[in-house]
């Protein structure tokens, strides 16, 4: 099958779409329906698991897979050139590891959303509108189809909140929908401001009627428009302005003069547009880092997520910690990465900066927290500054870590947020001090607590632990290398660790240990221990982030070839 | 070269037609309504009218052609503003197909007449007398239709005309002005020969003219009459006016302005002056909208938002500035007469009254959740593919005019979304979020059927944005 990818994304949507039509009396189907279809792309997803080729090399637009790229439109804007967009779907190690991810954490999320009673239809369209958009956001290629998945991820989430969420339930999901939009109004920006400027040579070539098709082009005739093109020598009515996002990474196919070129010497690089003596390349990088920091969420943009996550159900929780997030990190390595790398190694100290503080203030947040929901969407924030401080490094090691942490705290949280679903469920209680000796009355549970908490301490064994490891190998490793992470940094990061085994210990002890105790009496009843469901949740989330502690090699030989790659290409700009 | 039928007095009429066959239309319509005691026929006859002059528009090759000696004349940019005038009074006619009991007589249909017919000439005119006459046509069917009915609107309209007259007679007194710099009623003859005088001299009747311009479209600061109009009048009339004389209007103003757009006043060029203006207005209209209750005075302020929106590419000209400005108008057309066709259905004006109505009424729900999205302006929506459009046409000649304002101007206008989300998603909020009893409405399966199609064009067209660009340029 070659378009395999398109019907991953699709699957989903064509669900929504019969569940939309089904009549009201077959209610309770619903939740099957949408399982068998998470089951299904979960399968799919996986059989792609053999035919990924792990040697796969460069960043540009060799390095992808599965590649399915056809044109959506191309129309003449008279004098702008010809406005021309993609449908290009391809996976890299990157996308990959992230669509992996989705597919265990959205049937996870399917599987959590059974305790959902009322307006199942409503529920389960959303829910596979929001899984269509999160697989299209992964595997885009094009920054426009990007955008539109990107963007389209809001809508389901806001009524997903608003409608199904807790008491404060319009606050939150409007607080939800402002904050992500603000950030994706900074990608627009920048988007329009890189289809001004990037070309698509092979296609402009077609347009000027220098070949037949882009098939029949010969790399001397590539070289010969190339440099016609830097000349500007070409008329701007036959340039093919794209969106094309491996395009954009090599700064060969901007046009000359536009606002986002700069020269083709690497050392001392000549921009053209500089606003306060700053290139505008670098604003361009910093607003994509604010869009995608607001999604992450770093500090100082994270304060809606503690909001989002009190108020959302426990389905939602799951699929905002476990995905969600990730789609900032995914963003900010596939996009402000990747096409700003001069911008990105020029605000590394910036980047690291915040991935510190978000550690540091995210934990002692986490710890001040009486509400163990919340308390965990702080943890998040903490666990996302770890991404930030990977990346910042530009490091074989840093930058594996960071996608590890990645991937790795999408299955941890969802496992942190699938227990704290079990005590709401039960009592409609999470306020920590509520409880006490809760291991007397739900062994199991309690069990379970505790891996969960250790998986997300970072305790050897466990997928955190792996992400951490490289994270601080990477980022120290920097100041021998490279000097864009300052020591110090890593060394406070640090703490975050003891801060982390501090909130979490304590709540253990707080709450699972002594003598039982709850605030209302009437919760004793209501307590009861793990049902099947639960177990099925809980199991193969336990598993996962075991499996990924033990064998790290499964998924850095996955990402190593894009690593090594991107990796390389930030180097140039490093030194 | 302009095919000039100037001195044949019988072939200008043949060139007039699609507003005379309105003309005869309107007069059909009366004779009918005098015969036939039925107010059931006034829409479809409207709408037969419509199409036949929309039919004698499109396979009569206008492209070009000029008469009355000049007086009027056609190119593609008021071939399409024609279009679109007769596509928005069409939709216009299609929401009274199912409203037939509201107090939608001959004289309320003959005021709808009155409005199409002026915009229809104004688009076309070429000559200030003309210009005048096709506008006072607008205005004087737009106070009595304001008028029309009973209670609270007749203080809204009696405001109404009071302003519009003074604003049109400043702008009249402006047009003198004109005459008198350069002795020729004739707009681009005058433009063309004042564009050489000492600029102070230029400066006076230029605003005198552009207020008269403003208040037509609702811009800062001439806006202040469009609320209260709007809060008086049914939903389907607020379609009407936010779409047929403005577009007529902005049509006119792409082109006038675009003669003037090298006219420098101390150092500012007036694409700045009119960037300015387009800033302070979309802050109004979005920012006061955040204030309103009611949904007609959220539709009042969107549309002085959209104003500054349309304004954008007006400031840009050009080739990709009239594509974004033609293709935006297309979108707001048909995601604002869906908008206005299911309020209009539902009779629902208060934002309270709208809570937990998705949760009986489903279907009208996401539709309107849908062309609302559109509005904001977010993907997949047709709405989302004008504002790229838009704000790509900007950014271009921002960096090609290295303008602070306009530079500020997009990044105003981009971030403005996110002000126009809070009060576009107030409805949904209401219906789906916000618990509670709402009444009962029934809707007939044609109107689902027709609310339906716009909710779907407005997804459909964002994915077949190159299908329109198509479109909107098979008449250059």
């Amino acid at each position: 099958m070659n378009n395999i990818l398109s019907i991953i994304v699709f699957l989903p949507l064509l669900i929504a779409f019969l569940i939309a039509v089904m009549p009201k009396k077959l209610e309770g189907t619903f939740k099957y329906i949408s399982l068998g279809a998470n089951i299904l792309v979960l399968i799919l997803v996986f059989s792609l698991l053999g035919s990924f080729s792990l040697d796969s090399v460069g960043l540009g637009t060799s390095s992808y897979q599965f590649v399915e790229r056809f044109t959506w439109f191309s129309v003449s804007l008279s004098d702008y050139g010809i406005f021309s967009s993609n449908y290009y779907l391809g996976i890299d190690g990157l996308s990959f590891s992230m669509v992996l991810l989705t597919s265990v954490v959205m049937l996870i999320g399917n599987i959590a959303s059974f305790s959902i009673k009322k307006n199942l239809k409503a529920y389960y369209v959303l829910y596979l509108l929001l899984t269509t958009s999160v697989y299209g956001c992964f595997m885009s290629l094009d920054m426009l189809l990007f955008y539109v998945f990107f963007e389209f991820m809001l809508l389901p989430m806001y009524f997903l909140i608003g409608i199904w969420g807790g008491p404060r339930r319009e606050y939150a999901s409007i607080k939800f929908f402002l904050y992500t939009l603000v950030g994706s109004i900074f990608i627009l920006i920048v988007m329009i401001g890189l289809n001004l400027s990037v070309i698509d040579i092979d296609a402009s070539i077609v347009s000027l009627g220098l070949s037949e098709s882009i098939d029949l082009i010969s790399p001397e005739l590539k070289t010969d428009v190339l440099n016609q093109l830097s000349q500007g020598a070409l008329t701007s009515e036959s340039l093919v302005h794209t969106f094309d996002i491996p395009l954009m990474m090599d700064r060969a196919n901007y046009l000359p003069g536009s606002v986002f070129s700069q020269s083709t010497e690497i050392a001392g690089s000549v921009y053209n547009y500089n606003l306060w003596g700053i290139p505008l390349r670098n604003f361009a990088f910093l607003a994509l880092f604010i869009g995608f920091a607001i999604k992450l969420p770093s500090v100082p943009f994270h304060t809606w997520l503690p909001d989002a996550h009190v108020e959302a159900p426990t389905s939602i929780s799951i699929v905002l910690a476990g995905i969600l997030l990730k789609v900032g990190g995914y963003g900010l390595i596939r996009l402000g990465y990747s096409i700003f790398p001069d911008g990105a190694v020029e605000y590394s100290y910036l980047v690291a900066l915040l991935g510190m503080i978000s550690i540091v203030y995210g934990a002692y947040n986490a710890l001040a927290m009486k509400d163990l929901k919340k308390m965990i969407a702080y943890s998040s924030v903490s666990h996302m500054g770890f991404v930030l401080l990977g990346l910042a490094a530009c490091t074989v090691e840093g930058v594996s870590g960071a996608i590890y942490q990645l991937f790795s705290h999408g299955i941890i949280s969802s496992l942190l947020f699938v227990v704290v679903g079990v005590i709401y469920d039960r009592t409609h209680d999470r306020t920590i001090t509520n409880y006490r000796g809760v291991a007397n009355r739900m062994p199991f549970y309690t069990a379970a607590v505790i891996i969960a908490f250790f998986a997300s301490i970072g305790l050897p064994g466990f997928s955190g632990f792996i992400a951490e490891i490289l994270v601080f190998i990477g980022s120290f490793k920097s100041g021998v290398v490279n000097d864009l992470v300052p020591r110090w940094m890593v060394v406070v990061s640090l703490s975050g660790l003891v801060l982390g085994a501090a909130y979490y210990l304590w709540t253990i002890q707080r709450m699972f240990f002594g003598e039982f105790w709850t605030k209302d009496k009437n919760y004793k009843e209501l307590m009861t221990d793990l049902n099947p469901r639960e177990y099925l949740m809980v199991i193969p989330l336990v598993v996962l982030a075991l499996y990924f502690g033990i064998f790290p090699s499964r998924l850095l030989d996955l990402i190593s070839p894009m690593v090594t790659a991107f990796v390389n290409m930030m180097n140039v700009y490093a030194n | 070269m302009l095919t000039n039928y100037g001195n044949s007095l019988l072939e200008s009429f043949i060139v007039l037609q699609p507003v005379l066959i309105l003309v005869v239309t309107l007069l059909v319509a009366i004779v009918l309504g005098l015969v036939v005691k039925t107010r059931n026929l006034n829409a479809p006859v409207f709408i037969l009218g419509g199409c036949l002059s929309l039919f004698s528009l499109l396979v009569s090759d206008l492209n070009g052609v000029s008469a009355f000696s000049g007086m009027v004349a056609y190119t593609p940019m008021n071939l399409i503003g024609q279009i679109l005038i007769l596509g928005s009074a069409l939709l216009f006619g299609v929401i009274h197909l199912f409203n037939q009991d509201e107090k939608c007589n001959l004289e309320f249909f003959a005021l709808v007449y009155g409005i199409v017919i002026g915009a229809m000439v104004l688009v076309i005119s070429q000559n200030y007398l003309l210009f005048y006459l096709s506008l006072e046509t607008i205005s004087l069917s737009s106070y009595a239709l304001t008028y029309f009915g009973k209670g609270t609107n007749r203080e809204a309209a009696i405001k109404y005309l009071i302003f519009g007259a003074v604003a049109s007679a400043v702008m009249l007194f402006g047009i003198s002005f004109f005459y008198g710099l350069s002795g020729s009623l004739d707009i681009y003859t005058s433009l063309s020969m004042i564009s050489n005088e000492a600029q102070l001299v230029v400066v006076v009747p230029l605003v005198f003219f552009l207020t008269g311009v403003f208040f037509k479209i609702g811009a800062f600061p001439f806006h202040f009459w469009l609320p209260e109009v709007y809060k008086s009048i049914s939903y389907s009339v607020i379609g009407l006016f936010s779409t047929v004389p403005k577009i007529a209007m902005f049509v006119f103003l792409f082109t006038w302005y675009y003669k003037f757009k090298g006219f420098q006043i101390s150092g500012y060029s007036l694409a700045e002056f009119i960037a300015v203006i387009a800033m302070i207005t979309l802050a109004i209209g979005n920012f006061t909208a955040l204030k309103q209750k009611s949904m007609k005075g959220i539709l009042a302020y969107s549309g002085i938002a959209n104003t500054s929106y349309i304004l954008i590419p007006i400031i840009v000209g050009g080739k990709i500035g009239s594509e974004a400005f033609l293709f935006y108008l297309m979108g707001y057309i048909i995601v604002l007469f869906g908008v206005v066709l299911i309020l209009n259905v539902l009779k629902i004006d208060d934002l309270d009254d709208f809570k937990g109505l998705g949760k009986s009424q489903v279907f009208i729900g996401i539709s309107i959740t849908i062309l609302l999205v559109s509005l904001i302006g977010l993907p997949p929506s047709i709405g989302f593919a004008s504002k790229l459009l838009v704000f790509i046409a900007l950014w271009k000649s921002a960096i090609l005019e290295s303008s602070t304002i306009l530079k500020s101007l997009f990044f105003f206008g981009i971030f403005n979304t996110v002000v126009a989300l809070f009060y576009y998603l107030k409805l949904p909020f209401m219906m789906f979020i916000k618990e509670g009893y709402s009444k009962q409405v029934y809707i007939t399966l044609a109107s689902k059927i027709i609310i339906g199609l716009f909710a779907v064009s407005s997804v459909y067209l964002f994915f077949k944005i190159d299908l329109v660009l198509m479109l909107l340029k098979s008449f250059d």
